[in-house]
């Protein structure tokens, strides 16, 4: 798997153990997966991956683990199954990290101690190991055990009450919003770690609470309060150093366009565009001081103006004006309608003798303008043959009697 | 655990030219807290960072703004003003001297100056360019401007927030921002351990897109799928969460949790009702059954509903948890600095501020390391603290040199 460039992907020969399973944690190897490791996905009949099951299905009906978000997650992995109950279980799984750098889980509470695989085990084996946990709370505290969704990570952060009207109820946002930036904070942790090693032949444990990452993302949210002693406002679509700033109703059924100016000369330019130069003298408008003042004035000038148009229109015609303007993007409109995510990020990709293709992302970062190539996830235990006979070495017989015994599933 | 400042951190080889503005100045903070030595950039007078609210004390000033004290901390500052041709000079010695430079230009204003990705790169073949725009460098809209507002409503993320007669709630926090420079920083990294073993000694060109990072987030809750396979768009539901239900409830003392049943737990919730007896008609088989639940979800809620409203949020987040049911506090930042497990794990962190007198209590870093730590410790620089450091020690400039660049304007 090489970029076209001619250089390979920046990890290649790099491999991971990975016990992460439902979303948080399987995005995070992902990450790694993508740019070139070898992902070794270590599951147990014991603990299926559950999002290996339910969720978006395709319409003719689900296939073995076609569950659309499993499928965003486990791109570019390998699967093995193997039974972690079993004393022979744990023996392979220790052989799996004696030839991996990385080790990654996301389990509340001693799950990785009972099985014997906690980092000073791993440390034994492996002495350089870099062993990522990632649990919601992190793994010390009064509250080791407690276990949360991305929903309850996010209420939990504080990413709740710091948006909507102050008005409403903290519904915060989408839901999984957590399980998709704790999955950077991860990375950033195994690759700065890893180029660690690489200086100095030194592994260590890392120790990420999906629950402080959040709380990495709340911006001056803390300061505000420690410093100036007040909680920071709930300021709905406004904002402290920008006006207007908002959601804009446009024609049609629940469309809507943002609209986010600064400075008076943005100022200016968006009534220009909008044809309303009027506006641009009217003294209640004339300066950041009076637009906030009769900011409300203002946000039914605007509205009025965008009540007409289409959504897109609306931006393109602001853009050319050198406003920042853009679409509240539904589902629809970023799979089929932007001009950019369908045939730039999203990819469609398909297992071998499947008639379905699932649609997932590309990474969001390209490296030379590359963006690495998508396997579909595996199927559980797509790769036993290889990871216990090729990787381990295991002769034909230990690997027909690990499956006889029910080591390997 | 892990001891405090006992050693340096994993980054503590690399330094970072950091000419990010709003969009992309969390990147340099991450690399920052990691241990890279980062050397924030401002035009002479101070860059607009400092200008952004909350100030302290609400008065501005270029030292009081919280923005800057936020995501600034932990970097070193010079002043150069890359649009003089002597400042862009002294920038490119700089970046030869650097491994990573992160910028948030739109796509060829650095390059008009001399200072693209090429044109380094061509100096300098070791160094990583960063840069962050809202939708790539490449691509019809690569023009296009955007604020956080802009990216997060073109991710999708913010067309999902929000009750469905108001209109769509953008997230707190500039999270567009934020997920623009962690996928950056990925980049940067990934492009870090590339150059370590690849054997070319060579970086590379990062690419990062805040619309695509941002979108990663909805197109994860909204799967890409609902719309490929069945037409379908999720739309904002307010407090109906992903499962049909709700997703938050009211609390005795009128705060908030967020109540989740999972699916091997039904018994433990069952069991909870009976306990306080609460009348419920939730006992037959079919209950079990999640997908049941799910189509079936108002008399579930009503139940949480009715246990929420006996107990206040605090008791219910523990004793929850005690039950195994995934209870979570809504917590506000108040709520976080009193909290007992964050205090344990001593997450927030005071830095002092001797000039300002006073000591700024932040949210301190989200990892770990037992041999490297990241760490939170020092403050965002004063406007040009470190030019004789940087422009002396670094750059080899003496006093005489300096004085004469600072006549003129450039630093």
């Amino acid at each position: 798997m090489t970029a076209s460039n001619g250089r390979g992907l920046p990890l290649e020969g790099i491999r991971v153990a990975d016990f992460f399973w439902l979303i948080a944690g399987p995005a995070s190897s992902r990450v790694l997966a993508d740019f070139g490791a070898e992902v070794i996905k270590i599951e147990s009949l014991s603990r299926v991956d559950r999002i290996r099951e339910g969720g978006v299905q395709p319409p003719e009906g689900a296939i073995a683990d076609s569950n659309g978000v499993f499928n965003d997650c486990n791109t570019n992995k390998r699967s093995i199954s193997l039974n972690l109950s079993t004393p022979r279980g744990v023996e392979l799984a220790k052989e799996i990290v004696r030839r991996s750098d990385v080790v990654t889980n996301n389990f509340t509470g001693d799950r990785m101690e009972r099985w014997g695989l906690d980092y000073a085990s791993l440390r034994a084996i492996r002495p350089d190991v870099i062993m990522l946990s990632m649990p919601v709370m992190g793994t010390t505290g009064p509250y080791v055990r407690y276990g949360a969704y991305g929903n309850g990570v996010i209420a939990f952060s504080g990413l709740s009450t710091n948006m909507g009207p102050p008005d409403r109820p903290p519904i915060g946002i989408a839901p999984l919003y957590s399980d998709f930036s704790a999955p950077y904070f991860a990375t950033i942790a195994i690759l700065a770690a890893l180029h660690h090693r690489e200086l100095t032949g030194e592994g260590q444990f890392i120790d990420l609470a999906q629950a402080e990452s959040g709380m990495a993302l709340l911006g001056t949210g803390p300061l505000e309060y420690t410093v100036n002693g007040v909680l920071p406002p709930r300021l709905g679509n406004r904002s402290r150093d920008h006006c207007p700033h908002g959601a804009y109703r446009c024609a049609g059924a629940d469309r809507w366009c943002v609209i986010a100016v600064g400075s008076d000369d943005e100022w200016r330019l968006l009534c220009e565009a909008m044809a309303r130069m009027d506006l641009a003298t009217d003294p209640r408008f004339a300066t950041f001081e009076a637009r906030k003042r009769h900011e409300d004035a203002l946000d039914d000038e605007i509205g009025a103006w965008t009540a007409s148009r289409d959504p897109w229109q609306v931006m393109h015609v602001l853009q050319a004006f050198d406003v920042a303007a853009g679409v509240v993007e539904d589902l629809a409109d970023m799979v089929v309608r932007d001009p950019h995510l369908p045939g730039n990020h999203l990819r469609e990709i398909s297992r071998a003798g499947e008639s379905v293709s699932f649609l997932t992302h590309a990474q969001p970062m390209r490296l030379d303008g590359e963006s690495p190539p998508l396997r579909r996830a595996p199927l559980m235990g797509e790769h036993n043959e290889y990871v216990f006979r090729e990787l381990l070495g295991m002769s034909e017989d230990a690997y027909v009697r690990a499956l006889a015994d029910g080591a390997i599933y | 655990m892990v001891e405090a400042n006992a050693r340096p951190g994993p980054l503590a080889d690399v330094r970072v030219v950091d000419l990010a503005g709003e969009s992309g100045v969390f990147a340099g903070r991450l690399f920052a807290e990691l241990g890279a030595d980062v050397i924030r950039v401002e035009a002479p007078g101070g860059d607009a960072v400092r200008s952004r609210q909350p100030f302290i004390d609400g008065t501005p000033g270029v030292e009081r703004s919280l923005y800057h004290q936020h995501f600034n901390a932990q970097k070193r500052g010079i002043t150069l003003d890359i649009r003089h041709a002597r400042g862009a000079e002294l920038l490119r010695g700089l970046a030869r001297r650097s491994d990573v430079l992160i910028e948030t230009g739109a796509p060829g204003e650095l390059a008009a100056l001399g200072l693209g990705a090429e044109q380094l790169r061509a100096e300098q073949p070791r160094l990583i360019y960063l840069s962050i725009t809202p939708f790539g460098q490449t691509g019809p809209m690569a023009g296009y401007r955007a604020t956080d507002l802009v990216a997060s409503a073109m991710s999708g993320l913010m067309y999902l927030n929000g009750f469905p007669d108001d209109p769509p709630a953008v997230p707190g926090a500039e999270q567009a921002y934020h997920m623009g420079a962690l996928t950056a920083v990925v980049g940067a990294l990934l492009a870090l351990v590339g150059r370590d073993r690849d054997g070319t000694d060579t970086g590379r060109r990062v690419d990062a897109s805040l619309q695509e990072a941002a979108s990663m987030a909805t197109l994860q809750t909204a799967n890409a799928n609902y719309y490929s396979w069945h037409r379908q768009v999720p739309v904002r539901r307010g407090l109906i969460g992903m499962a049909g239900g709700r997703s938050l409830f009211q609390c005795r003392d009128e705060q908030w949790v967020s109540f989740v049943l999972p699916p091997p737990f039904w018994e433990h919730f069952l069991a909870w009702l009976d306990e306080e007896g609460i009348e419920h008609a939730l006992r037959g088989d079919e209950w079990r059954d999640l997908r049941y639940r799910t189509e079936h979800a108002e008399p579930v809620s009503a139940a949480i509903g009715a246990l929420a409203a006996r107990f206040d949020r605090s008791t219910l987040f523990h004793e929850g948890q005690r039950r195994r049911l995934l209870v979570m506090p809504v917590n506000n930042v108040a709520d976080l600095l009193a909290d007992r497990q964050l205090r344990h794990r001593q997450f927030f962190t005071a830095v002092d501020h001797p000039e300002l007198g006073r000591s700024l209590v932040d949210s301190g870093v989200a990892y770990r390391l037992s041999a490297t730590p990241a760490r939170l410790d020092r403050r965002a620089p004063l406007l040009g603290e470190h030019n004789d450091a940087v422009f002396g020690e670094l750059l080899g400039l003496d006093e005489g040199q300096r004085a004469e660049l600072a006549r003129s304007g450039v630093i």
